[in-house]
């Protein structure tokens, strides 16, 4: 059904047949040229520079190297060198990557977008190390990712939804860099640009990711993001199995007594209106420091969608269904787990699903009164006290909160897909 | 031979219901009390009596209460007044007693059963152990002929399949009455024609009793013994058609011209039922 | 049955009424027995009323603080709705310009789980930073942040699950898509947007008062629910949350009023109680 959906929609992607005009076919040949050209260029200078040279130097792998030199007691110029290397082969796997599109693009037209996937890949990547220091190079390498957006844009081929995600976030990372220039070459005209610290580079975050989190400390920024991120989410999924547990029960309470559901739901509901943040204190207060008050407060984010979900999802089956059972006279249990449980797993996933992020966005918030020193919530504070001199730790902060998210959010996604292996597909 | 049954409160035809019908109907009404202040008479005084192993057809216009008919014998609904007697108990004992099998207009598979143990549902249910579930569903699937489809799912099945499916879970428990509401209405006619087909062969198979509603006065007359027409607003039984024709039906038997007789006469008492 | 349709009631208004307080008379029976059974305990037990004061001591603090409270919320509610409408009105924008293309909804996913995975502690420090704290824009673009993408899916799940029949009936009109859009699509949309519009109602409220927590303004909700903490005076501190839990349900239910009068024929078409 949703074909004719996909049909009528697809503006960009579809593949026009019988219009392969000359000009689809060497514009984006042309744009795939030069992002060969940028990025061979690259590779080539940085194996032409000295190890001194700031383009490596400011870089981020030049940087982490350093960091290394200090912490070991080892020459820094050796390292460098290997730095230098490293930049030169992220340089040569974009122009690689870029020589396979641009195969593509003439050989296989209709895997071109795919083949292009790499190099858009690989611009990523070298848009995260290049430095802004290296004026021109950093130039080049926002060229080439543009080139590679517009190639994408022209060429043919199927684009699949990893593509898209993908396309959207370079083209984020492009615009925001871009805006950032304009900023500056209007002299702090637009907003958000009057202060460098307002939108940092990305190039910054990453490099701060990969560098000690305190001052020639032991540890990378993002191994205390890592470890952080792992204490929350630990956190978080007892809260979650806790908060699940809870909303199976009610909505199971709910969907057999019509009665229950009317006078206990509305409270349900009401309990998502209460600005969790206020009330997190007290309950750090009462339960202690530790994290049980932070898994009862993931679990308080938990238990309403997995409760409504439940509830919907066990009344789901369809008269006639509920007529068959009646006409087996079979017992209320066996109506249950045969009929209305299978039937709501659809719902209870979609539930779980949400959960899975609230649950950790309670972690998060259950961290904050109880001054847990060693969670997420504790390194965003951190980093937002520090914004105007390190912006780029608060970043990396939310950065490293989300991912949290999204992985949970996976890790059901990929359970989901398992149990649910059997039944027909629905887009929803 | 035509039975006009207008008049008298039980209709029997001559030589065809034994001494203990299976089912029994006796001044039965069922009015649907809607929220509002106007109620609905879906059926009104039916008296009607199935003897065993008749295939009796229950046939009218929409709203004329034959579904509701169906499942008052099913107790899936409770009459308002009258008396209701399914072999011999009240149709909620029979219902306990699990004496019927009910084969709804929709299969009602279920999406994450495979084919095989949609089947088995009933004999979980009734607690069969597992062994013995699986080789009646194997038995079963032979009778509707998709024995290769057990390890299949519902959906990917065609719509007359995932009827012959249905039909199989009802017969899988041997209940000794079949109820069936329009099971092949949402086929079409040549798939429609060859469920007939088939419904006989199984029928012909495992024996029992079959109430059949339809709104299709060719599948009515191809299938039954008798042909009990049903008109709307009140729901009641206008006239009980006795199908003469020989058994075993086939293909040629609706080229026979007692066929279109007995349709003719089938749809002109339809006719004055709309009238009525 | 599907055979019968059932007739339209045709009741008054005080037997309508009557109904409705009927309904939900188990609610407020459980209300009034979690109150009472609660006031009881903490005075017969002489609990402690720490964390969690007596109904009747939140009652009369918020008697007491009546015109504080209201004065405070009244400038959080303010920044809630202000965020709600910018919120919903780049949602409902951005879905109608991307509803075009699929693979784009699609790849937006990804990013608005993302984003439902950070809290707002983690993103009001950078638009305050970006704003001023004490900018009342500040306080909305973070209430716009939270509402934006539930709002911006749910249209655009609104205006592309269309039934494609409906869909090919317009094509036969040989209507443009322009016309498709604004007779079909987006009545379509409604009751999604307006689904999401009633989630963002009680999201904008909450995101209103954590926004206070972080800015600088002091004549705010959340400003006073912490410093009433602070100082221990926990039945001010609930008499202000249940404040704000009762702004964000009326604020609910009067999305919800929009949504009758907005699309009446689709809030009517109710299955009679089985």
């Amino acid at each position: 059904m949703l074909d004719v959906e996909a049909r009528e929609l697809t503006g960009l992607e579809a593949t026009r047949p019988g219009r392969e005009s000359a000009s689809q076919r060497w514009l984006p040949l042309a744009l795939t040229v030069g992002m060969l050209v940028i990025a061979a260029s690259l590779a080539g200078a940085y194996l032409a520079r000295p190890v001194d040279d700031p383009a490596l130097v400011e870089s981020t792998p030049g940087q982490l190297v350093l960091w290394i030199a200090g912490r070991r007691q080892l020459n820094p110029e050796a390292l460098l060198g290997d730095a230098r290397l490293a930049l030169a082969i992220m340089c040569l796997l974009a122009a690689g990557a870029t020589t396979l599109g641009l195969a593509a693009l003439w050989r296989r037209p209709e895997h071109s977008r795919r083949a292009l996937f790499w190099a858009l890949a690989g611009f990523d990547i070298l848009l995260l190390n290049v430095p802004v220091a290296a004026r021109g190079w950093y130039w080049l390498v926002l060229a080439a990712l543009a080139l590679a957006l517009l190639t994408l844009f022209v060429a043919p081929g199927p684009v699949s939804r990893a593509l898209g995600t993908f396309i959207v976030i370079s083209a984020l990372l492009l615009g925001w860099e871009v805006y950032i220039a304009l900023g500056q070459a209007t002299g702090g005209a637009l907003p958000l640009t009057d202060f460098p610290w307002k939108m940092p580079h990305w190039q910054a975050i990453a490099e701060q990711l990969l560098q000690p989190a305190r001052r020639n400390g032991p540890e990378l920024l993002v191994g205390i993001l890592a470890k952080a991120g792992w204490v929350t989410w630990r956190e978080a999924v007892v809260g979650f199995l806790a908060g699940s547990l809870l909303g199976f029960a009610l909505g199971t309470l709910f969907a057999h007594s019509r009665l229950l559901e009317r006078s206990l739901l509305p409270y349900a509901v009401a309990s998502q209106t209460v600005p969790i943040l206020a009330i997190a204190p007290m309950i750090v207060s009462a339960l202690g420091a530790g994290w049980v008050p932070v898994a009862v407060i993931s679990a308080y984010l938990t238990f309403f969608p997995v409760t409504v979900n439940t509830l919907r999802g066990l009344l789901s089956p369809e008269p006639m269904a509920l007529d068959l059972m009646r006409s087996y006279a079979a017992p209320p249990w066996a109506v249950l787990w045969k009929l209305r449980v299978p039937a709501a797993l659809p719902y209870i996933f979609t539930a779980l699903k949400v959960s899975a992020t609230g649950s950790v966005v309670g972690a998060i918030v259950g961290e904050l009164p109880s001054s847990r020193s060693d969670g997420l919530a504790a390194a965003i504070l951190r980093a937002s006290g520090n914004y105007a001199s390190e912006p780029e730790k608060l970043w990396a902060a939310i950065v490293m909160a989300s991912l949290v998210g999204l992985l949970f959010f996976a890790a059901i996604a990929l359970l989901e897909r398992g149990v649910m292996r059997s039944r027909p597909a629905d887009e929803s | 031979m035509r039975v006009d049954a207008s008049t008298p409160p039980i209709p029997k035809s001559d030589a065809q219901t034994p001494a203990a019908p299976v089912v029994s109907i006796r001044g039965v009404n069922k009015i649907f009390e809607t929220g509002g202040s106007e109620s609905v008479v879906a059926v009104q005084d039916i008296n009607l009596e199935i003897g065993a192993n008749e295939f009796v057809s229950l046939i009218g216009p929409s709203g004329c209460g034959k579904s509701t008919l169906l499942r008052l014998i099913a107790d899936l609904l409770t009459p308002t007044s009258g008396q209701l007697l399914v072999n011999g108990k009240p149709p909620r004992q029979a219902r306990l007693g699990r004496d019927y099998g009910f084969v709804f207009q929709a299969a009602t598979l279920y999406d994450w059963r495979t084919v095989s143990q949609n089947v088995q549902l009933p004999l979980e249910i009734m607690g069969y152990p597992p062994a013995r579930r699986a080789a009646r569903a194997r038995e079963m699937l032979q009778l509707v002929e998709l024995e290769k489809f057990g390890r299949h799912y519902p959906w990917q099945l065609s719509g007359g399949m995932q009827q012959r499916v249905a039909i199989a879970r009802a017969l899988a428990f041997e209940p000794p009455l079949l109820l069936m509401d329009e099971p092949f209405g949402a086929l079409d006619e040549f798939t429609r024609e060859r469920m007939n087909m088939e419904l006989l062969k199984i029928w012909g198979k495992t024996g029992g009793t079959v109430i059949f509603v339809t709104h299709s006065i060719a599948e009515a007359v191809f299938l039954s013994n008798r042909v009990v027409v049903m008109s709307p607003r009140p729901g009641r039984i206008t006239k009980v058609v006795d199908i003469g024709l020989p058994r075993p039906r086939t293909f040629e038997t609706r080229e026979d011209p007692r066929f279109f007789a007995a349709v003719t006469d089938v749809r002109e008492s339809l006719r004055e039922a709309y009238g009525a | 049955m599907s055979e019968f349709a059932p007739p339209l009631p045709e009741t008054s208004l005080a037997r309508r009424a009557l109904a409705r307080l009927r309904y939900y008379l188990p609610t407020i029976v459980v209300a009034l027995v979690v109150l009472l059974a609660w006031e009881l305990i903490v005075r017969v037990f002489n609990i402690r009323q720490f964390l969690l004061p007596k109904p009747s001591s939140i009652l009369a603090a918020f008697g007491e603080q009546q015109s504080i409270l209201l004065d405070k919320a009244y400038n959080t509610l303010r920044s809630a709705v202000g965020g709600f409408v910018l919120g919903s009105g780049l949602g409902i924008g951005v879905a109608l310009v991307t509803a075009r293309w699929v693979t784009l909804r699609q790849a937006m996913m990804p990013f608005a789980i993302a984003a439902n995975s950070v809290p707002i502690v983690a993103f009001s420090p950078i638009l305050f930073n970006w704003f001023g704290p004490s900018n009342p824009f500040s306080w909305m673009a973070i209430v716009a942040v939270i509402v934006f993408f539930p709002v911006m899916i749910n249209t655009v799940r609104g205006l592309t699950l269309v039934d494609p029949r409906a869909l090919e009936l317009m094509r036969s009109y040989a209507a443009d898509d322009f016309k498709i859009l604004f007779a079909l699509r987006i009545p379509n949309a409604l009751p999604f947007v307006f689904s999401a519009l009633r989630v963002a109602t009680v999201l904008s409220m909450i995101g209103a008062v954590v926004a206070d927590f972080f800015g600088v303004e002091r004549a705010t909700i959340g400003k006073y629910i912490t410093q009433e903490s602070a100082s221990f005076r926990f039945q001010n501190t609930w008499a202000a949350i249940l404040l704000v839990s009762v702004i964000g349900i009326l604020f609910y239910l009067l999305v919800a009023l929009a949504e009758r009068m907005v699309m009446p024929w689709h809030v009517s078409i109710r299955k009679p109680e089985a």
